[in-house]
């Protein structure tokens, strides 16, 4: 259980640090005019600084790895590949957190955790609320419909997996 | 896009997401598991109506929105729960096919990568939007779902469409101009197939696709998140994509059957269907009088729910029944079998809404071990999970599924409406087998006769 709790805690700050050195990707990338090798560079550069206190060499080095190679496609792109890198790399770490945990989930509780899971799904209010208040006309339309859909996913679905959770707790 | 303060708070949401996940692992911290991930939800919210300028559309749709899931949510039946998360995974990935539609209005010259995302979210999106919608009606029991229609040469049928999505996804992205005309035409073959592929599966099947559907919706959020390049979608779809995954591949090994063979829809061709007559020829069937004499005396009673205890709402009076046999002494155990019922882990909330402690509740494998040791075993509306077959006769269709051995049982009491079948077609030898007695009837009605009975005894 304890070891379980730990090593979670330490994926939570390397999934941390890893968020800040991409959102420093993205600063970087912004001035688009700039010459690619050095972006590249001082982002490797970065991230094995800010990884290196969290984590041993190997997992800094996976990190810096996946920049690098994301920098061979970067002239037919104009925009900040290695941010797609990074994105892909956290998709695969968190898919691999999502098994760790979920397998540990006793099937008395497989209901609540597909409800909540879905609930947790309705993240794409998110993306609903940046696109709805961009557009006009028919994509402000769409983006409404989206806010509206994902809320009643987010929204409903904690609701009934508290009301399920409720019923399991009460003794 | 946004300052690094935005992304590190949104990186924040999407750890509390696992940490949320992470306390569901026990019955004890869930409630706070999930009161967890719904503050991160409210977190991601803020930071996202911050990072713009406010519309007053948006709070109406947020309004809107969260009236409609309070309503649902509150006013549902716990026999209705399937239902209810086919339709929310379902919404879920509308939610993202019109998020991703929407983006590329916004920026019709995406980036390829962006409009791979695209395109991917179209298709994950659409299938499970309308596979869940089609897997609402199944589980509704709406009329025009009741019997899949017919569909000339499915798979066949399948396989064109799944090449012709692939090849306009393919157009869309070497286009380059991100076509909003090829979009649609992805996200209705999409559809289409969405359609198709959960029309073919029913009954003891759902679980799985209900399993499947709910990975399929976390990771059309993960793909909106690489279209809009933002890390808490990615996260927080890849954890669901996860979970889904998991559950379905415990879904499919609880059947000792492949996804494929699942969502393919026809159960293996097994050996000879063994003649229901012939095997049948000795069931004898009892009173429920008879049961409470049985059941005086009795130390050890386990009670084994199938789907027929969900259709009959017999939690409550099987709760009953458990209650007034432990005050006079007996031991209440409920052996629960993963895929009993339409969905995974359905039996286990029916049980807990009646009260039922978490603790009687037991899985599969606990339970057979001391199965022997058991006086009286209640099969509750389940019959190909107690099949004895799975485990005799290698040609069967149910061949080498893990079943609950309530054969191993002193005495074997079956409530049933009849001797009809279940899922997999087959005749079940535990009917008629020298320590079974059957009740014939509806499930409610009966345990409640059998509680009146015993009461009368006692």
């Amino acid at each position: 259980m304890q070891r379980v709790l730990k090593w979670s805690c330490a994926t939570a700050v390397l999934l941390v640090i890893t968020a800040a050195g991409l959102a420093w990707a993205e600063d970087a990338a912004k001035p688009a005019a700039q010459p690619e090798p050095t972006t590249v560079k001082s982002l490797q550069k970065q991230l094995l600084e800010e990884n290196a206190p969290a984590e041993p060499k190997a997992k800094s080095a996976e990190t810096a790895a996946a920049p690098s190679e994301a920098a061979a496609g970067s002239e037919a792109d104009g925009l900040s590949p290695s941010v797609i890198a990074l994105l892909l790399f956290i998709f695969v770490l968190a898919i691999f957190i999502g098994f760790e945990i979920i397998t540990k989930v006793p099937p008395t509780l497989h209901t609540p955790l597909m409800s909540g899971s879905n609930a947790i799904s309705g993240i794409t209010i998110v993306g609903a609320l940046l696109v709805a208040g961009d557009g006009q006309g028919v994509s402000a339309f769409i983006g409404f419909l989206a806010v509206v859909l994902a809320t009643i996913n987010a929204v409903g679905g904690f609701l009934v997996t508290h009301r399920m959770l409720a019923m399991f707790q009460k003794r | 896009m946004d300052s690094v303060y935005l992304q590190v708070a949104y990186f924040v949401a999407a750890v509390l997401f696992i940490f949320g996940l992470k306390k569901m692992t026990h019955p004890r911290t869930a409630v706070k598991g999930n009161a967890l991930s719904a503050i991160a939800m409210a977190l991601a919210l803020a930071i996202a109506l911050i990072s713009r300028d406010g519309y007053v559309y948006i709070f109406v749709g947020l309004m809107a929105g969260a009236a409609i899931g309070v309503w649902l949510a509150t006013t549902i039946k716990m026999t209705s729960m399937p239902q209810l998360v086919a339709l929310f995974n379902g919404l879920g990935g509308a939610a993202s096919i019109l998020v991703a539609g929407a983006a590329l209005m916004l920026d019709p010259h995406q980036q390829s990568h962006e409009l791979i995302a695209t395109a991917a979210t179209g298709v994950i999106g659409a299938v499970t939007f309308w596979g869940s919608l089609v897997a609402f009606g199944k589980l509704q029991e709406l009329k025009a779902f009741k019997k899949p229609f017919h569909v000339p040469s499915q798979q066949m049928v399948n396989g064109l469409l799944a090449a012709f999505i692939l090849a306009m996804c393919a157009l869309f992205v070497v286009l380059n101009t991100g076509h909003g005309l090829v979009y649609v035409v992805i996200v209705i073959a999409a559809s289409a197939l969405g359609v198709l592929l959960v029309n073919s599966i029913g009954g003891a099947d759902m679980p799985v696709v209900i399993a499947l559907l709910n990975s399929y919706s976390g990771l059309a959020a993960a793909a909106t998140g690489f279209v809009i390049n933002n890390v808490v979608l990615v996260i927080s779809g890849a954890l669901v994509g996860a979970s889904g995954l998991i559950l379905t591949s415990l879904m499919c090994k609880a059947m000792n059957r492949s996804l494929t063979n699942v969502l393919f829809g026809v159960m293996g061709e097994g050996g000879e269907v063994a003649d229901a007559d012939e095997v049948y020829r000795n069931v004898r069937s009892t009173s429920a009088d008879d049961v409470a004499m049985i059941l005086d005396g009795a130390q050890r009673v386990v009670f084994v729910p199938g789907y027929g205890m969900a259709v009959a709402q017999a939690q409550h009076a099987v709760r009953n029944l458990a209650k007034v046999l432990e005050e006079h002494g007996a031991h209440i155990e409920y052996g629960i079998h993963p895929v009993a019922g339409r969905m995974p882990g359905h039996m286990n909330v029916l049980l807990a809404e009646a009260d039922v402690p978490y603790e009687q509740l037991k899985e599969m494998d606990e339970i057979n071990q001391t199965l022997d040791t058991v006086d009286v075993a209640f099969v509750i509306g389940a019959n190909d999970v107690v099949n004895p077959v799975a485990q005799t006769d290698p040609n069967s269709v149910i061949a080498g599924m893990p079943i609950i051995e309530v054969g191993k049982a002193r005495t074997v009491i079956v409530i049933k409406r009849s001797l009809s079948p279940g899922f997999a077609g087959i005749p079940n030898p535990l009917f008629a087998a020298d320590n079974t007695l059957m009740l014939f009837g509806d499930a409610q009605k009966a345990v409640l006769e059998i509680l009146n009975a015993v009461k009368e005894n006692l």
